[in-house]
């Protein structure tokens, strides 16, 4: 009897264990950048300064003039922006932000670059 | 009788054999490519002046170039879109695939002196046909 109930209990380990691995592995298939509607609002020419790009961004897809123009790719939903790491070519990116800082590092002028249409 | 039969129809196989390896197909005019940029079109845009427009000005306006030296003192913008016309189906012993699409090739090459200034900006277009080797070159 107390070998039956082992080996249910087993059975039953082993379908739960399943479940998770599918789930798991659905949960891997389905994900997918979700827009952020105010991702950008915090970019304020003469205001805004690098280190509050890095934090709120993260690593730049490049660097120009010794790091004095930071530029990221992104993309857009219906919630809104979608930052992309480096892709080759555009890949899903449509709008390059470009961001010019002065040499204490404030930024002094940004533009969203429509590169290519969506 | 049988040599006749089987010379034609080794015949046929070979004009089969041959004609399978690249066969002409029309192809529709695609449009950009997937992956490259739109926002240049073949000329020179009227605010790069040289002498004046600075590597910040042309970033903020046309965005990161699609190939940069090394030093920043040259930047080349691509933009590929697919022509209508003949291409070939490759099948055989190659890869399969349509190759020789015809693409029209649009170039902007600035370079830029030591302080971030454009000292020449040159715009090129070209139409070559796409067998998988790099399309620049062919049109530089």
């Amino acid at each position: 009897m107390i070998a039956r109930s082992t080996v249910f209990e087993g059975k039953r380990w082993g379908v739960g264990l399943l479940f998770l691995l599918l789930a798991a592995f659905l949960a891997g298939c389905a994900s997918a950048p979700i827009g952020q509607g105010g991702l950008l609002d915090f970019i304020q020419d003469g205001q805004t300064t690098k280190e509050d790009v890095l934090l709120k961004l993260g690593e730049p897809n490049a660097l120009y003039e010794e790091s004095r123009i930071l530029t990221y790719r992104l993309s857009q939903d219906e919630k809104g922006w979608i930052l992309l790491g480096p892709t080759k070519g555009w890949g899903e990116a449509f709008v390059n932000l470009v961001l010019v800082f002065d040499a204490q590092g404030v930024l002094r002028r940004h533009s969203q670059v429509k590169v290519r249409s969506p | 009788m049988k040599n006749r039969a089987w010379g034609r129809i080794c015949g046929a196989a070979s004009v089969l054999f041959l004609i399978s390896a690249c066969v002409p197909i029309p192809v529709l005019p695609f449009g950009d490519r997937p992956g490259f940029r739109q926002n240049i079109d073949g000329t020179v845009p009227a605010f790069i002046v040289p002498g004046q427009t600075t590597r910040a000005d042309v970033l903020l306006v046309l965005g990161e170039p699609d190939r940069r030296e090394a030093d920043d003192t040259g930047f080349l913008y691509v933009r590929e879109t697919e022509e209508g016309g003949l291409a070939f189906l490759v099948g055989g012993g190659m890869r399969g695939g349509i190759i020789g699409t015809p693409v029209t090739i649009r170039l902007l090459r600035l370079t830029f002196n030591g302080a971030g200034v454009v000292t020449d900006a040159q715009a090129k277009t070209g139409t070559v046909r796409d067998f998988g080797s790099d399309l620049i070159d062919k049109v530089k």
